[in-house]
């Protein structure tokens, strides 16, 4: 990814850079759930959490980041690969630390499945962002 | 007349376990006293050094989180665009 299209970060919490235009409210929501993901070791929840577009942004990167991790460390160890599909986990969350295709109606990314029925979907932004804060060209 | 002779497993647990606080047992702490006593087997202290080394190595301080194993700092370093 563009380095230029990261979105910008204005804090950290546990290692992890928390996105602007958030309130504190939401931010404090954002730094629960990533104690979840943060704590959480089986991958299948971690492979739903990824594709959970209820979720914020940070924490289904930080669950991609530890499969990641997951699948890095077992090929080093020379073990058998934990049994998920990497080409998911990376399409579930390739354009959310985008400032281009991040959504400006909701905390996700503009490539997240929408809200189907009897779904929450993603969680709404309390005004939408300007064309600046998504540096759309 | 009772048989005397040694004591059954359990006899012999419940003896050495009294007076013990089985809540207060860190097995951490326990780790580190194998790994540092130089009159133990070495290889109990070698698997006892490699069990402390799997947890970090070292006391953690303060927020004890996942932040400190092993998949969790590779998932941080991944975050922040570090290579592997």
């Amino acid at each position: 990814m563009n380095e230029n299209d990261r979105i910008p970060r204005v804090g950290e919490y546990r290692g992890v850079g928390l996105h602007d235009n958030q309130s504190p409210e939401r931010l404090a929501v954002v730094k629960r759930e990533l104690d979840s993901v943060l704590d959480l070791a089986d991958a299948t929840l971690l492979v739903e959490i990824v594709g959970d577009v209820t979720w914020s942004p940070e924490a289904r990167l930080t669950a991609a980041a530890k499969l990641r991790a997951m699948h890095q460390i077992a090929a080093e160890d020379r073990k058998s690969r934990p049994m998920f599909d990497l080409a998911y986990v990376v399409a579930c969350t390739a354009a959310l630390d985008s400032r281009y295709w991040r959504s400006p109606w909701y905390y996700g990314s503009l490539l997240d499945p929408g809200r189907g029925p009897h779904e929450a979907g993603p969680v709404p932004r309390p005004s939408p962002l300007a064309d600046d804060e998504r540096g759309a060209r | 007349m009772a048989k005397r002779g040694r004591p059954t497993r359990a006899a012999a647990s419940k003896r050495a376990l009294k007076g013990v606080d089985v809540d207060a047992v860190d097995p951490l702490t326990v780790l580190r006293q194998i790994a540092s006593d130089t009159s133990a087997p070495a290889s109990s202290r070698l698997a006892a050094a490699k069990a402390l080394l799997a947890q970090g190595g070292r006391k953690k301080d303060g927020g004890d989180g996942s932040e400190n194993d092993r998949i969790s700092a590779r998932a941080l370093t991944l975050l922040k665009g570090g290579k592997r």
